[in-house]
């Protein structure tokens, strides 16, 4: 992804993974999907005048490697006009580039596969979680589903951006769940993005999550809504 | 077969840009002659690199028609180094400022140089931090009044050729911007050296610091205050080449020439000196006791950085080939049935 949007991109990971082990399974190296980079080659006209403020279809700037003949150009925090890149104090232009920054961003949406629900895609109360809390939200989702409950499970790998249709994706409970082992990050993400309101299972004892815990937590949840509904009718 | 190869002149290396600091400040001087110098090292412009952290000094790449990367403030170090482990070819330039280098770059600073990366830093030492408007920096004086310090500085200032002496550096000078010629020299040497170069430039920030160098640039006083460091020769100074310097049992001391008092009995300049001990001296001098040294400092040769990373590559290279499913199988695995 940071070669092909040619922008950063930051790995979370937490003390769960680190220190957690789990069988894995190896890939084959043949299997794995080729990060094809490419290079701008020297300009064959020398009249010719290299942009490197150009973008492609998904905006992506053309990565010019210090040392090509001709396509010498300079990167960094001032702004830069389109295209050419030179240096730009033009109003109209940094709005056209702000916007067009944050439209690249968003673009990973058209390269990463959205994320998939497991369960049915509506019902009670969904699970959403990111990060090392997978095992234990998706094995407490299985035993609430298997004790009856309307309850699914959607783990996210991409936060940065959220995935298109995530908000119609959790709009289509009743209930959205996020559990955290921080004090709520994604849920403040969730409900000032995707104006979706979530209950939070929150807990920062530098333990991970048990299933028991989760299940416990995750029913109570359920059991208060109903216990609501019925003091509402 | 023999290429002939195009005579680069100064404008060559120059960007088409608008250059945005201030009337009379003493970067267009370092530019100028930066450009000027670039032709006789011969190295065409596509191969030059100019990173930069943050200050106005830091615009500098902009004004360049070389590749150039305005980076992170403070970090211009921690690129430079990545560029030219990946390609050593590049001949790289990093052009950073008091407070750059020193305040928030500091560390990045000193392990670039202890690493003696094959680059060339070009510190713009105004002792002020320019771009935001006139706040204090680590070079400030002592009581010096600004927008950060109104009641005058308390902080105990840097110097910066002692702190990269400190850093073992190779390759230690200082020159001055209004003293173009000098100025023009330094560089042809920075660029010159094998390893890690650094050149301090007293700059002149004319709207916020005005006159920080005045005492070795005013041209009453300057040669009395300046001591012009040459290889080989005694360190004779002042206006009328009347003054000189030598060592007083370990303390250096400022000598009036004539009488019993003889060229002979001064230090004698030598920058390849293989321990530090007279170049953190020399770094030390200030007006008035002593006249403050520009030129080479130090020069000595040290592996570089870059070229032992490469050492290392290739060895691990001629010891197996790389083979990422041998990685992968190797370790804690077990065949599922
Ligand atoms: C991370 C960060 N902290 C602070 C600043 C604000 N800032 C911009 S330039 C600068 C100091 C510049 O001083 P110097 O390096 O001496 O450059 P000069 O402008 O004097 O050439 C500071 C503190 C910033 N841009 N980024
Ligand atoms: S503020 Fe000072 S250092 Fe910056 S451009 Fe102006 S004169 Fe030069
Ligand atoms: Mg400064």
């Amino acid at each position: 992804m940071a070669t092909r949007l040619m922008t950063p991109v930051m790995v979370l990971s937490d003390g769960y993974i680190a220190n957690g082990s789990e069988p894995w399974r190896i890939p084959d190296v043949n299997d794995l999907e080729p990060i094809p980079v490419q290079h701008p080659a020297a300009p064959t006209d020398e009249a010719e005048k290299f942009l490197p403020y150009l973008r492609d279809q998904l905006l992506s700037r053309p990565w010019a490697l210090p040392g090509t003949v001709g396509l010498m150009h300079r990167v960094g925090g001032l702004e830069k006009e389109d295209r050419t890149g030179n240096v730009s104090y033009d109003p109209a232009n940094h709005q056209h580039m702000v916007n067009t920054r944050a439209q690249k961003v968003r673009n990973v949406n058209d390269v990463v596969a959205p994320p998939q629900i497991f369960g049915p895609p509506q019902g009670d109360l969904l699970v959403l979680s990111w990060g090392g809390t997978y095992g234990a939200c998706r094995t407490a989702v299985t035993h609430l589903q298997q004790a009856g409950h309307s309850v699914s499970h959607l783990h996210l790998r991409w936060v940065n951006p959220l995935p298109s249709d995530l908000g119609n994706q959790l709009r289509g409970f009743q209930q959205v769940v996020i559990p955290e082992l921080n004090t709520g990050q994604l849920r403040q993400l969730i409900q000032g993005q995707l104006q979706v309101p979530a209950v939070g299972i929150n807990k920062v004892e530098g333990r991970p999550f048990s299933v028991a815990e989760l299940v416990d937590k995750i029913a109570a949840i359920l059991q208060a809504r109903e216990a609501d509904l019925a003091a509402s009718v | 077969m023999n290429t002939v190869l195009p005579v680069l002149k100064a404008n060559d290396f120059g960007s088409d840009q608008d250059i945005r600091w201030c009337p009379g400040c003493g970067d267009y001087s370092i530019l100028a002659q930066m450009k000027k110098v670039l032709p006789d090292v011969g190295i065409p412009p596509h191969q030059i690199v100019f990173v930069s952290g943050i200050g106005c000094s830091s615009r500098f790449p902009y004004y360049m028609n070389t590749y150039g990367m305005h980076t992170i403030h403070g970090r211009a170090p921690a690129v430079a180094t990545g560029l030219k482990i990946a390609n050593p070819e590049l001949n790289v330039f990093v052009i950073t400022g008091d407070g750059d280098a020193l305040s928030i770059g500091g560390n990045h600073l000193l392990h670039l140089i202890r690493r003696n990366v094959d680059l060339n830093i070009i510190l713009f030492n105004n002792r002020i931090y320019g771009l935001t408007k006139g706040q204090y920096s680590p070079t400030s004086q002592p009581g010096h009044i600004t927008k950060s310090t109104p009641t005058g500085s308390l902080d105990h200032p840097l110097n910066p050729l002692s702190v990269v002496l400190a850093a073992d550096a190779t390759f230690v000078a200082r020159s001055i911007d209004f003293n173009t010629k000098h100025l023009g020299e330094t560089l042809y040497q920075a660029t010159q050296h094998r390893g890690t170069s650094f050149v301090e430039v007293l700059q002149n920030c004319n709207v916020f610091n005005d006159g920080a160098w005045e005492h070795l640039t005013d041209k009453d006083v300057k040669d009395d205050n300046l001591l012009v460091l040459r290889h080989g020769q005694p360190m004779v100074y002042g206006k009328n080449q009347d003054k000189g310097v030598r060592l007083s049992g370990l303390s250096p001391q400022s000598v009036v020439l004539g009488g019993e008092m003889t060229e002979d009995q001064l230090l004698v300049h030598d920058q390849s000196l293989p321990e530090p001990h007279i170049a953190h001296m020399l770094a030390r001098f200030s007006n008035p006791e002593l006249p403050v040294p520009i030129g080479v400092l130090r020069q000595v040769s040290r592996p570089c950085y870059e070229e032992q990373v490469w050492q290392q590559v290739q060895q691990a290279k001629s010891k197996s080939k790389g083979d990422l499913n041998a990685i992968f199988n190797s370790g804690d695995t077990w065949t599922v049935a």
